[in-house]
């Protein structure tokens, strides 16, 4: 296992706390106490046993038969997240994180306190699983953060299934009050029977499709998110043309290069398209989002492996809990703003570098 | 790849006479082409098993055709783009034309709001009515608007434009409003200038050509016309900034025998941009018909001519057409249509209204060129200070009814409905109804040679859509 840019998980022996979510208060990171509202128990600890990487304000999860502390919310890092379930109705066949049926309602009860806590100015992704599985959860989630007053901005990623509800949608619109949200919906089809395929779910595409309307009939943003496969490389100039002549509220297009692992590590040999090979297909759609006048921005793409005129869309974005550089990095002159690779991307699943000079 | 079974989505088809192709269109604004007439027959017939893997995957990216069980889903996008753009054309008015004055010192032949002479009395709208003006303004809903004053020659009023501006600052504090003045630039000075400056006026200014094409364009019993407008333009982008100034050409007959001349004018005064625009059949230009108008065909010649020159210009500067640029927009970014003049429902109230020097309010300027040569009382939409309920006069609402293209004769089945518009001022003034048949119409001729002309060079000419992309982006 490789060593992230930032730690989510330490040693953090502490005799005074009983499992469970804390917020850190106080500069030096020391003491752990109850926030100011009457949702998380009241507890606090005073010992600096526990590694860097935490401040005052960052809401963790303390786990006593291990001694573990997990930051759940810090302002050290580049992208917070919350995961709010492990279900979901598709079956990516490069989910990243396998679904579980188990009910984990309590991860939407730590999702709420954490963000009642935490109180960010940034904003925080909410993620799965999939977030809607559950209505009635995820409603409350957004009702308990408006009745606290909570202004959160929230990025949610979603399949998009559910919102073929519109009275779903709409139930949603009356949480949201004055929040900035905006939706990640993947799409890896121009046609049912593509998207269909790479979620291994029926009906998906066209709940999505009627999802993305509902949600624009709202007023609401999507950014368009696209893994691309050895299944749908050589359709990306469809799917391009398809979202930015179906849709009027996609404002962005992320393209996402695979992360090997859950699903997509047990399926990669069968999914994976190295960047070189990418790279033609990419060229294709960078100019037909510039006519639309669609964002677009690559994922997870090291700069070298990118054409040259690519690089520029290209984003650090992997979580830097799950973020790396190898060795082949070390000498490279442009390292500062590649976004590098994650973590799991070790071995077989590690592309060869071209370090820049 | 599993076989599907297809089913064919609405669609509009035009023949491209250049290279015997043809386009595709949709109402979600989406276009293709096929290349032959075998092709098109195969889609109309679904012979899916006739056409190759890539043209039914590129049907199906833009919504031409479904696999059979997404029909509905298909069906919700395209209607779902369409109303939309309906929806964003059915807006409250964010341009606000105000006519200080219908005095000018130019003579020019082809005056579309027929001028009168600088001295003549009763021209002037009255300082009184400023505050009637913004109060309108004030109830209309848009947060960002755009005031221009337009003449005659709005500068022999400065006086009122200032008094406009100061009093607008005041009673318009909720809303961001930019200022533009429509002038020849004859008659500036330097307090002027720096009170501008101060209150982020912009110019757009009249510039025919060189020396010789502008005087003839644009004469003046008083002065050389060119000689005046290009110093003047110099001296706002020393005073005020190049963005202070946009510059737009009028084309007449004398026009077409100079294209490179225009455009090196225009490259010459170190301009970014040029709009070519063609006369339109109002004032002097409507009553002198004959001996200054041209075919939409003659026009285009001369247009084509110039944008192919201003494209290859663009190897080494950014220099945009602008009218190549409005109608680039209305095929790529139907959502935010700008252009009042190419919209359905059209732009009449709904983008614009027009306060008159006479106290008349108008839904479009091209409504106060035509009532000032027919004196058509229909043609006003209210009196300022007097009757203010323009939006529910009959007028606008017939004129706005005939303006819908999705059924109107002539439109209803045209590849090219997605990004026109109606134009019914133009229509009343050349035909005598709102609507026109299109097959005689000047405006639908034109517009259909342009869309012809852009589609086919994005589509066959790497280099310019380069050039197109890069005009897009800006």
């Amino acid at each position: 296992m490789v060593e992230p840019l930032r730690k989510r998980t330490f040693s953090a022996n502490n005799e005074s706390l009983l499992t469970g979510m804390y917020v850190v208060e106080s500069s030096n990171a020391k003491d752990l106490v109850i926030p100011h509202l009457p949702v998380i128990d009241k507890a606090s600890i005073n010992n600096g046993l526990w590694s860097s990487g935490v401040t005052s304000g960052d809401v963790v999860y303390y786990n006593q038969s291990t001694n573990r502390m997990r930051t759940i919310l810090t302002s050290n890092s580049n992208e917070n997240t919350l995961l709010v379930t492990e279900q979901c109705e598709n079956r990516c066949l490069f989910c990243s994180q396998p679904p579980n049926e188990r009910d984990d309602i309590e991860l939407y009860k730590n999702a709420t306190l954490a963000l009642l806590n935490f109180n960010a100015e940034s904003v925080i992704g909410i993620t799965g699983g999939e977030p809607t599985t559950n209505k009635k959860a995820f409603l409350t989630l957004l009702h308990q953060l408006d009745y606290f007053n909570n202004k959160t901005k929230l990025h949610i990623l979603s399949h998009g299934r559910n919102l073929s509800d519109i009275n779903f949608v709409e139930d949603i619109q009356k949480c949201i009050g004055s929040r900035e949200i905006s939706w990640g919906i993947p799409l890896y089809g121009h046609k049912s029977s593509l998207h269909n395929r790479l979620v291994n779910a029926q009906k998906a595409f066209d709940e999505t499709l009627q999802g993305i309307v509902n949600l624009s009939a709202f007023g609401q943003v999507v950014e368009a998110r696209i893994v691309p496969v050895t299944h749908n490389i050589h359709h990306l100039i469809n799917i391009i043309n398809f979202l930015v002549n179906s849709f009027q509220n996609i404002k962005q297009i992320s393209i996402m290069n695979l992360e090997p692992i859950g699903w997509a590590k047990k399926n990669y040999l069968e999914l994976f398209v190295p960047v070189g090979k990418q790279n033609v297909y990419l060229n294709e759609v960078i100019n037909i989002c510039l006519a639309y006048g669609v964002s677009i921005q690559l994922y997870n793409y090291p700069l070298c492996l990118l054409n040259d005129n690519l690089r520029a869309f290209s984003v650090r974005s992997i979580s830097d809990w799950k973020n790396y550089y190898p060795s082949g990095c070390n000498q490279c002159a442009r390292q500062q703003v590649c976004g590098g690779f994650f973590t799991s991307s070790t071995g077989k699943y590690l592309e060869d570098v071209e370090p820049f000079q | 790849m599993q076989t599907a079974e297809f089913v064919t989505l609405p669609f509009f088809f035009r023949h491209l006479d250049n290279r015997n192709s043809y386009i595709l269109t949709n109402q979600a604004g989406a276009f293709t082409f096929l290349e032959n007439a075998n092709v098109l027959k195969n889609v109309i017939h679904g012979n899916w098993s006739s056409l190759s893997s890539n043209t039914l995957d590129e049907l199906l990216a833009k919504n031409f055709i479904s696999e059979a069980n997404e029909f509905d889903a298909r069906k919700i996008l395209i209607g779902s783009r369409f109303a939309s753009v309906l929806k964003n054309n059915i807006t409250e008015p964010s341009l606000f034309i105000v006519i200080p004055t219908l005095r000018c010192h130019h003579d020019c032949h082809y005056c579309q709001v027929s001028r009168v002479p600088i001295n003549k009395k009763g021209f002037d709208l009255s300082r009184s009515n400023i505050t009637h003006i913004l109060g309108i303004i004030g109830s209309t809903k848009s947060s960002s608007i755009k005031i221009e004053f337009q003449g005659g020659e709005p500068l022999l009023s400065k006086e009122f434009i200032q008094n406009f501006v100061q009093e607008s600052k005041r009673r318009l504090s909720e809303k961001e409003v930019s200022f533009v003045i429509c002038t020849s630039l004859t008659d500036i000075n330097d307090s002027f200038l720096s009170w501008a400056k101060v209150n982020d006026i912009t110019f757009s200014v009249s510039l025919d050509g060189h020396e010789m094409l502008h005087n003839l364009n644009r004469p003046s019993s008083l002065f050389n016309t060119y000689k005046i407008a290009t110093r003047n333009i110099q001296t706002l982008f020393d005073s005020i900034g190049k963005d202070s100034v946009s510059c737009l050409t009028t084309i007449t007959k004398d026009s077409f025998s100079y294209v490179d001349e225009i455009i090196k004018t225009y490259i010459d005064m170190g301009l970014n941009s040029i709009f070519l625009r063609p006369l339109s059949p109002f004032g002097f230009s409507y009553l002198k018909m004959d001996s200054l108008s041209y075919t939409a065909y003659e026009y285009f010649e001369f247009y084509k001519h110039a944008l192919d020159k201003i494209i290859a210009l663009n190897e080494n500067l950014y220099f945009v057409e602008e009218t190549a640029l409005i109608h680039l927009n209305k095929i790529f970014r139907p959502f935010h249509s700008g252009y009042v003049d190419l919209r359905s429902p059209a732009g009449y109230a709904l983008g614009a209204l027009v306060f008159n020097y006479d106290g008349n309010i108008f839904g479009s300027d091209e409504a106060r060129m035509l009532y000032r040569i027919t004196h058509n009382e229909e043609l006003v939409i209210g009196k300022i200070g007097a009757d203010e309920s323009f939006f529910n006069h009959e007028t606008t609402h017939k004129l706005l009814s005939d303006s819908f293209i999705s059924c109107t004769p002539g439109c209803d089945d045209c590849a090219y409905q997605p990004y026109c518009g109606a134009d019914p001022l133009h229509h009343l003034s050349t035909q005598g109804d709102h609507v026109g048949n299109k097959a005689n119409s000047f405006f639908c001729k034109l517009e259909t040679l342009i869309y012809d002309h852009l589609f086919d060079l994005y589509n066959n000419d790497t280099r310019t859509r380069e050039v197109f992309d890069k005009w897009l982006s800006r």
